[in-house]
């Protein structure tokens, strides 16, 4: 009787329990969802302060646009930001994020939307949006991975490409499975195959332009191509990108006097990119490198544009495209006419390049002063690009990486000097400082190769 | 006192009539230990139901029966008595003992069921209302501080999840919220706590061992407590109460916080710091943030705007202003909650009513304002013999109004200033070379007026909370019952901020979007002229529903009670927010702004986009469960029980087979008492208890599938946009926890001392803890939760009342001391990777074997050097490399581990007297064996933020003081690894035991008849008077580390008629 009783209402129980099955198939917060459409998919690569903010910005702390003087040294909120600014040790030591985590957490999104996708169907009616998703995971992957080993590697030698340490090249966010450091050859090629797969997914140019487009995805191909030295493909990349666009800002059209000149999502900008803030690069502290200010000539606008008078001949940045006191790090045309104009120079074709620089340098100039350039050599053509490059760029994050690559070839290698409080600091020519401490708990964690 | 009685006798019997005189006894009831007058006493006779008047010298008059007739004499706290009257008497003496709270008459309430104490093998402690009347309280929790060994009220994890600060018996679950389920009569409340008056509860019954997960559910994890409310009862007269209670408190002593530098202190440091050229970048910020008045004074004396003796006579006049007093005489004042309450209840035949209201209004030290409207009511009725439908209806509404500013609340430029003068406006967050030559006078003013901001800025959050519930009980077939209960409740909740358009708030947000054209003359205002209103609503709707078969039978000394039933539960929750601007109060006409666009922020002349506060969302949580319950009594000596549970829920991401788990219990008990060849004289009680069961966890905040949320259009791109909210990890477990318990039930010496002692031990595996995490895997965050832990919780829960004296006056005494020891027993992740992570304060678990679950761990310090730097460690070596210290270079053997943070021993002492209609409680509350780390001076805080310590002034400053002081020098440049090193070491860890005076109660309670009143009292009662002792030595209250609390004084009264 007893068991019988207790039988009947055990199965009485489970029947009642599955067939309440149903009943807790529903959502329990209505904002949460199980990221299983091309709509989920695409709101995750279109969460801006993850994907479009946070790129590294740790090279440009230890570039040569800038200097600090004792005052402000002394002043920087965080000890470790007096040690970056001396290319010291312990630079993440209890920082978090810190531009390692924001790197991968770029990385860590695309891979989840590009996990998830190939189980999404992919129709006739779709095909647009699935393949933007698709292409768009890839691009941001590729652009994440790219200032990662702009940051934590050293500048690419095609000889011990394959044995020289880049960066981890993590394809899932399975945290089971361990994060090994890849090879430079590696690193390199995912960042390749991950564009050029990415290219004919994407729409020529973007809706906004926080998304990535084909025009992204060639400027990302031109970057990383000069990056390893393959001038041909870095050229062939950077005039497809102009294709889709080359337009160019006049800076006669500008207001030189307004706070900042720029607005955001201007014409010359590809994709908005934003890096993170660093005590040493906030315009209130840090002043722009004397040797580039006196590099512009009288009638170029860019002096008058790119810096703010402070007082005693010590100058500050405000030539953020992005309209504000954030570093842009995005590509943008006037860096593309750059690179193809040096490609150029590379490659022996001194007139192309020198129709490029030409083509940047008249909407630079005070109207009716620009005189046109002549070259003696693809050499001399050459060194007139990197001058340009120089004085078009600075504050983008690309002087770390330009220093990092001329520094492999003797006529352009430099040597960085701080002095702070009689104390004099050098940064040599490929030091292996050029590629900046991982953090020391990722070490811990993993075991991998410290720079 | 005899011949007084007679004399009474006489002249009350002489003014009945004449002829009755004959054919009546007197009675008379008086105290067993010193006969004296009892009155209040209810006199019925049992075969005709007549209740006789009984006056105020406990005398009654019965009429002489003519066949022996019983009388029933009951009174509340004394024993009640039955006694047969023959007629034969010529008076009639009916002595009363005091009531001993005999087991008997205790019932557990475990929301499924009504179990006699005596027959419980749990292990439950039952709060009466006596004793919830004891303390005073505007919510039911605060009164139960001290009064249970069953609960610790502890504040260390009062913020976040566990917002009551209530811990049962350690903790079980870890990185879950660790509350403990609340349940209101039958089913869990998900309401605010607030919202139940404390008036209307009859009795608390908090159930600690398994039987309480077996039962409720993994949401039980943590203990369950159960109050049950006031209900009337068959065939009882009206019974009407009316009380009324005023709390009082004085003003906050805001000069004892530590959190102080003196003004002369802070402009010496200012000036310090000024002269190092740490102020120089924050004079060009695009942010145009305010710097402080010193600042600023130093700097036009740099700059040759003023001289040097104008810049010293301002200097010195804000070198004399302390801040405090401002904020103590402006914003503070003296704290008053009033409490009413009035219920009635009673019964007929058939049916049992109770229906109660309340009315609050509290006013704190900062004038904020509580109001609260309570009702409810309770019915039962049989329809049938066997068919008895009882509903309940309750409606509470609360109205909170926001106060005034804290102490030390209103900063400058984001930093906090002892000398700021509150009376007159100041430049809060733009420097004052900004705001006065801006726009050429076309913004509005720019200035904050600290004495009228907040009243421009009023908050204020309605509460409305509708409960009702219908339930019916039907027996059939002489052992079955059904029972069917439903329960909605329903909770509306609405926060609306108000910022005047005459308020800086609003001023300054018009200001930053404000357009100046400076050839076309009128400014244009994106954000409009006019008042910001927010409004936040937040609606819960639970259904709760239950089916239960019970099955009740009785074969010569056995008696089994079998129960199986289902619940099904849903909780839906709606919140809506948003904002209006550019309203006209006039008029009440709204303005409508532009959210697409972005504009040149005035101060920054960056994009800047307005505010846009719109937003949604919703939740739908639902469960499904079903239960066994299995009760087996023989002989009422031996007892078993048992129960099984299994729940299931829609939890996100939860695969299939980890929706449900089983959760199980099962228990027994001896009453040795009972047995017949028990015979020792002075053991009049003892009983055996022991339970073992096994329940599990699941943290609805993990899930094993990548979960994002959507949130509201991009800032930038007004796309739709979502972001990760719980990475997926396949690996993910349930917290399994088995609970293990034996108890005593005792009563000695014809109960002059009774108790109950309780040992436990608890075992959790796979429970969830943080674990370092590689943040290569790009998941965003460098700890993840997971499942790490094991560990292992021994604890002993004691009781003992002991009745002292019981004479003309009483004496009784009661002891409860609770110990728990909680240790981690293993853990998966290795110590000595990112062992930094282990330092903290004893909010995680602490990831090492054989330590306490909670333990304050520190970096070691080792003194301060003679330059008066503190000294650290590093791979036991001294060590001054900070940065690499609070990186990844200490070892876990470099640690301190100081101990637990949560108290592992605690206990109450409560002593009451009575004396004729005098009673006296006095409580005192002991915690201890543990740990806190208190606050000390970081130069970090001190700096950028302006956060003082009264340890400043006992810094190092010279060499030789690192003999008398621990306390780092102040350098420059700041070095901020330092300042977490010092804030992290241990020589910021201080004891916590101490021992608090809790309250003293006196109260008065007597009856008066001719009123018809049963019971009067009236109390006064003092509560948080004083800590008697502590261990540390910083004079810190360990539970009010900032500002102790000032004295509470109650008083009261309170009617039953």
């Amino acid at each position: 009787m007893l068991s019988k009783t207790i039988g009947l209402i055990l199965i009485a129980t489970n029947i009642a329990l599955a067939a309440c099955n149903k009943y807790l198939d529903s959502k329990p917060d209505a904002s949460l969802a199980v990221p299983s459409s091309v709509k989920d998919l695409q709101a995750m690569l279109d969460f801006t302060s993850t994907m479009n903010f946070g790129y590294a910005t740790i090279g440009e702390v230890f570039a040569d646009d800038y200097f600090l003087n004792d005052t402000a040294y002394d002043a920087l909120p965080r000890d470790v930001e007096r040690r970056a600014y001396v290319w010291g040790k312990d630079i993440y030591a209890g920082l978090f994020p810190n531009d390692w985590s924001r790197g991968y957490d770029q990385v860590g999104v695309a891979n989840t939307v590009l996990n998830a996708l190939p189980s999404v169907e992919h129709t006739t009616a779709n095909a647009l949006l699935w393949n933007n998703v698709k292409g768009s995971a890839l691009c941001y992957r590729a652009i994440a991975f790219y200032h990662l080993i702009q940051t934590f590697a050293l500048a690419y030698d095609p000889v011990k490409a394959g044995s020289t340490p880049g960066i981890p090249i993590r394809m899932t966010t399975n945290f089971n499975e361990p994060t090994l450091r890849a090879s430079q050859a590696a690193s390199f090629g995912q960042i390749l195959q991950d564009l050029k797969a990415a290219v004919p997914l994407l729409p020529l140019t973007p809706i906004h332009a926080m998304r990535p487009s084909r025009q992204a995805a060639y400027s990302y191909l031109a970057r990383t191509y000069l990056c390893m030295g393959q001038y041909a493909e870095a050229g062939r990349y950077a005039d497809s990108a102009l294709q889709i666009s080359n337009e160019l800002l006049d800076y006669n059209t500008l207001n030189a006097n307004a706070a900042y000149p720029f607005f955001q999502y201007n014409k010359e900008v590809i994709m908005q990119l934003i890096g993170n803030s660093w005590g040493e690069l906030s315009n209130a502290r840090c002043y722009a490198d004397t040797n580039l200010l006196n590099s512009y000539e009288v009638n170029d606008l860019r002096k008058k544009i790119f810096f703010k008078h402070r007082f005693s001949n010590r100058y500050y940045y405000c030539n953020s495209y992005d309209g504000d006191d954030d570093i842009f790090v995005g590509p943008a045309t006037d860096e593309l006419y750059l690179i193809r104009a040096e490609c150029s120079a590379r490659n022996a074709n001194t007139q192309a390049a020198l129709n490029d620089l030409d083509t940047l340098l008249i909407n630079r100039y005070t109207k009716g002063t620009y005189v046109k350039r002549v070259a003696s050599s693809p050499a001399d053509a050459l060194a007139q690009v990197l001058r340009e490059r120089r004085k078009e760029l600075p504050f983008r994050t690309l002087r770390f990486s330009d220093l990092k690559r001329l520094n492999t070839a003797i006529a352009f290698k430099q040597t960085l000097t701080r002095k702070i409080k009689g104390n004099e600091y050098t940064l040599l020519p490929n030091d292996k400082r050029y590629a900046i401490p991982i953090p020391d708990d990722i070490i811990q964690l993993t075991g991998m190769q410290q720079n | 006192m005899k011949n007084m009685f007679y004399l009474f006798l006489v002249l009350y019997t002489s003014l009945q009539e004449v002829s009755a005189q004959h054919r009546v006894i007197p009675g008379r009831i008086q105290s067993a230990a010193d006969s004296s007058v009892l009155p209040g006493a209810t006199v019925r006779i049992i075969e005709n139901k007549l209740t006789l008047q009984v006056d105020s010298k406990g005398c009654f008059i019965l009429s002489k029966p003519v066949t022996p007739v019983h009388l029933s004499v009951s009174m509340t706290g004394f024993a009640s008595r039955t006694l047969i009257v023959t007629g034969e008497e010529e008076i009639i003496v009916v002595p009363l003992s005091p009531q001993v709270h005999r087991l008997d008459e205790i019932v557990v309430q475990t929301g499924y069921q009504q179990i006699n104490k005596r027959s419980s093998t749990g292990a439950a402690e039952v709060i009466g209302a006596k004793v919830i009347e004891q303390q005073p309280g505007t919510d039911i929790l605060s009164r139960l501080k001290g009064m249970t060994n069953a609960i610790l009220f502890d504040n260390h994890f009062a913020s976040g999840s566990n917002n009551t600060g209530l811990i049962v018996r350690g903790l079980s679950t870890i990185n879950n919220s660790t509350a403990p389920l609340i349940v209101l009569n039958n089913f869990p409340y998900e309401g605010n706590l607030n919202n139940i008056n404390p008036n209307d509860i009859e009795s608390v019954t908090v159930l600690k061992d398994a039987t309480a997960t077996a039962i409720w559910g993994t949401r039980a994890g943590n203990g369950v407590i159960i109050l049950t409310t006031k209900q009337g009862k068959i065939s009882s007269s009206p019974q009407l109460s009316v009380s009324a209670a005023v709390s009082t408190m004085q003003k906050p002593d805001i000069f004892t916080s530590p959190a102080f530098i003196s003004s002369p202190d802070y402009i010496s440091m200012e000036q310090w710091l000024f002269s190092n050229g740490y102020y120089n970048s924050m004079e060009n910020t695009t942010s145009k943030a305010a710097l402080s008045p010193v600042v600023e004074t130093l700097i036009a004396k740099r700059d040759g705007r003023i001289s040097s003796t104008e810049a010293d006579a301002r200097i010195a006049a804000l070198a004399a202003i302390d801040s405090r007093r401002q904020y103590y005489d402006l914003f503070y004042q003296r704290l008053t909650n009033q409490q009413y309450s009035l219920g009635i209840r009673g019964g007929t035949e058939k049916t049992s009513y109770a229906i109660s209201g309340g009315y609050d209004h509290n006013t704190d030290q900062q004038a904020l304002s509580y109001k609260r409207i309570t009702l409810r009511s309770d019915h039962s009725f049989y329809i049938f013999k066997n068919l008895e439908l009882s509903t309940s209806l309750s409606y509470s509404q609360s109205l909170n109004s926001s106060g005034k500013p804290a102490s030390n609340s209103i900063t400058v430029g984001n930093r906090l200033l002892p000398y700021l003068d509150l009376t007159q406006p100041v430049t809060k967050d733009l420097r004052s070379s900004f705001t006065d030559t801006a726009g050429n006078g076309k913004y509005l003013d720019w200035k904050y007026a600290p004495q009228e901001e907040y009243k421009l800025n009023a908050s204020t959050t309605r509460i409305q909370e509708l409960m009702a519930s219908i339930g019916i009980h039907y027996s059939f077939l002489q052992h079955f019952t059904i029972d069917a209960k439903y329960l909605y409740e329903d909770q509306y909740q609405n926060t609306i901020v108000k910022h005047n358009v005459s308020s800086y708030y609003t001023r300054d947000l018009i200001n930053r979007f404000t357009q100046l054209n400076r050839s076309t003359g009128p400014p244009i205002y994106p954000v409009p002229l006019g008042g910001i209103q927010d409004n936040s609503t937040n609606v819960v709707k639970v259904h709760n529903g239950r089916v239960q078969l019970g099955y009740h039978a009785r074969f010569g000394s056995h008696k089994l009670t079998l129960i199986a039933g289902g619940e099904v539960r849903q909780n839906t929750g709606t919140t809506q927010q948003g904002r209006i601007y550019g309203i006209d109060d006039n008029v009440l006409s709204v303005s409508k702004v532009d959210y697409i666009n972005p504009y040149k922020n005035t101060v920054t002349g960056s994009n800047s986009y307005i505010p846009d506060l719109t937003q949604l969302s919703g939740s739908e949580y639902r469960y499904l469960s079903a239960y066994v319950i299995a009760d087996y009594n023989y002989q009422n000596r031996y007892f078993l029980s048992s129960s099984v549970r299994k729940d299931a829920s829609n939890l996100f991401g939860v695969s299939s087979n980890e929706k449900g788990m089983p959760l199980w219990s099962i228990g027994a008990g001896w009453d040795i008492s009972q047995e017949p060849r028990f015979h020792l004289r002075h053991i009049t009680y003892l009983k055996l208890r022991l339970s073992y069961g096994f329940s599990g966890n699941v943290d609805p905040n993990r899930s094993a599938v990548t979960i994002i949320r959507y949130s509201r259009p991009d800032f930038y791109t007004n796309l739709q946009n979502a972001s990760i909210s719980q990475f997926a990890n396949p690996l993910l477990r349930w917290e399994k926890v088995s609970t293990f318990n034996i108890g005593i039930d005792y009563g000695l010496f014809q109960d002059r001392i009774t108790g109950s002692v309780d040992w436990y031990n608890k075992q959790g595996s796979d429970l969830f803890g943080p674990a370092p995490l590689d943040y290569t895997i790009g998941v965003g965050r460098q700890v993840l939760t997971r499942n790490v832990a094991g560990m292992r919780s021994n604890g002993i829960d004691l009781k003992l009342t002991t009745r002292n004296f019981i004479r003309k006056w009483s004496w009784s005494s009661t002891l409860l001391l609770s110990y728990n020891h909680s240790t981690t027993t293993n853990y998966y992740v290795p110590p000595d990777i990112a062992a930094n992570s282990l330092v903290g304060s004893g909010f995680n678990i602490t990831p090492l074997p054989g330590k306490p679950l909670y333990t304050i761990t520190s970096y070691a310090f080792n003194g301060l050097d003679n330059t008066g730097d503190p000294m650290g460690v590093i791979a036991n070596k001294p060590s001054k490399d900070y940065a690499a210290i609070i990186g990844t270079k200490s070892l876990s053997s470099d640690l301190i581990y100081s101990g637990s943070a949560i108290p592992e021993w605690f206990g109450s002492l409560i002593n009451s007297f009575n004396w004729h209609h005098w009673y006296l409680d006095i409580s005192m509350i002991y915690k201890g064996a543990y740990y806190f780390r208190r606050t000390s001076i970081n130069y970090n805080s001190l700096f950028t933020s302006g956060v003082g310590h009264k340890d400043f002034s006992h810094r190092w400053l010279q060499p030789g003081d690192e003999t008398v002081t621990d306390i780092p020098a102040m350098k420059y440049p700041l070095n901020t690894s330092r300042e977490t090193f010092y804030a992290n070491s241990n020589a910021l860890v201080t004891p916590g035991d101490h021992i608090r005076l809790q309250y003293i109660r006196l109260s008065y309670r007597t009856t008066i008849h001719h009123l018809h009143l049963q019971q009067l009292e009236a109390f006064l009662n003092c509560s948080n008077i004083t800590i008697l002792w502590k261990k540390n030595h910083y004079g810190i209250d360990p539970e009010n580390k900032d500002i102790p609390a000032p004295m509470m004084t109650t008083i009261g009264c309170r009617f039953i008629f």
